[in-house]
């Protein structure tokens, strides 16, 4: 399966390389000794996640909604993502939520960093933080105190964790860019302002008790470009 | 030209949404509620004692544990809304006077399996008896000692 994935991403690269005879493209220029300013961002993009909405609606006792700014400095992408997770859940007697912000920030290298289309496969890293309210109801059956009702509620708890990432943007039409990326996260610190009960869900990070999770997220981005991205030729 | 690479895009995307997997719960608690607590001799081995009785109360409420009956080790349950339990255990040579605190704190195993509580951080804070020690401070179904009470 993994093998098919990286080839339609391979096979998608290759079909928008197609301009490579010409030395500029719509969106690039041949990067040359007289241009000096490579690290000049050429362009600031913005994203948001349409898988967040798509889970929540098949799974609705979860729903996350993301945003994404990423800039270009030579090579590699600084970037922002923050949003707003939620997860809720009753079965029988026992009901919890856990809503909050997230937020992230890292960089991206990309891997392709010769196409004239400015279209990228990319591997990143994130550093994420969440701040998160939860609430928690149920009974502890009866042993030897008699049923006992849990009534808490626990606010402003903070996890922050690492991510790897890995993905694709490509251009679609014009500056609208649509890309994914598969997240891994590695659990790096929770800490709670009470503690009333163990934390079950990290907005953006999934649950807790696992040291790491992985996820998916599907952008559509727009990119502001205001000039043309000097980058090496391919075949050079 | 580039449009006609969309439906790769999407594609790939569905095709990594294939991976998700949920891992369904097992509900299978990790936690113990019982305090256990023995009786030993100097020699530290185990010793039945006769008590006559055996009390437990939090801030709200008592119980009897045991009455009347020959014992070397004794199950008392925590209770998961209090901090401190007072302990009463009268054997036939003695009353022993025990309070111990501790922290609850609830775990939701999963909406699907309810919840549970972790004890721990068990402290002996008060007792009119010398011999009494907390060897582990935590309720674990491994743990089969938590208080020892030389008699």
């Amino acid at each position: 399966m993994w093998k098919l994935h990286i080839s339609i991403s391979i096979l998608v690269l290759f079909g928008f390389a197609n301009k490579t005879q010409a030395q500029e493209s719509d969106y690039a220029i041949k990067l040359d000794s007289t241009i000096h300013k490579k690290w000049v961002p050429t362009g600031l993009r913005l994203g948001v996640d349409i898988s967040g909405p798509i889970y929540s609606y098949i799974q609705s006792n979860k729903s996350s909604y993301e945003g994404s700014i990423d800039i270009d400095f030579n090579r590699f992408f600084g970037v922002i993502e923050a949003g707003k997770g939620e997860f809720n859940s009753s079965v029988d007697l026992t009901s919890y939520s856990s809503s909050g912000m997230f937020y992230k920030i890292g960089i991206d290298a990309n891997l392709t960093p010769k196409d004239p289309n400015l279209n990228v496969v990319f591997f990143g890293l994130r550093y994420a933080t969440s701040t998160f309210n939860e609430k928690l109801k149920g009974v502890i059956p009866d042993s030897g105190w008699g049923v006992q009702n849990i009534d808490m509620i626990q606010n402003n708890s903070k996890s922050s964790w690492i991510e790897m990432n890995l993905g694709m943007k490509a251009r679609i039409w014009k500056s609208f860019f649509a890309g994914y990326s598969l997240r891994l996260k590695f659990l790096k610190h929770h800490m709670y302002n009470q503690e009333n009960f163990s934390s079950y869900f990290i907005p953006s990070y999934g649950l807790t008790e696992n040291i790491n999770n992985w996820s998916f997220t599907y952008y559509l981005q727009y990119r502001f470009e205001w000039k043309k991205k000097p980058i090496k030729w391919r075949g050079e | 030209m580039k449009i006609k690479n969309a439906p790769f895009i999407l594609l790939t995307a569905i095709a990594t949404l294939s991976f998700a997997c949920n891992n369904q719960p097992t509900c299978i608690p990790e936690h113990s509620n019982l305090l256990e607590i023995a009786f030993v001799d100097k020699l530290g081995a185990s010793k039945e004692i006769l008590l006559v009785s055996a009390d437990a109360a939090s801030a709200n409420e008592s119980y009897s544990i045991v009455q009347d009956s020959i014992v070397s080790k004794l199950s008392i349950p925590l209770s998961s809304l209090d901090s401190s339990i007072f302990l009463t255990i009268n054997s036939d040579t003695a009353i022993i006077d025990i309070t111990l605190s501790y922290k609850a704190l609830s775990i939701l195993i999963a909406p699907e399996c309810g919840i549970e509580t972790k004890f721990d951080f068990i402290k002996l804070e008060d007792t009119n008896f010398n011999n009494v020690i907390v060897i582990n401070q935590t309720l674990n179904k491994d743990i089969k000692t938590n208080v020892e009470i030389t008699h």
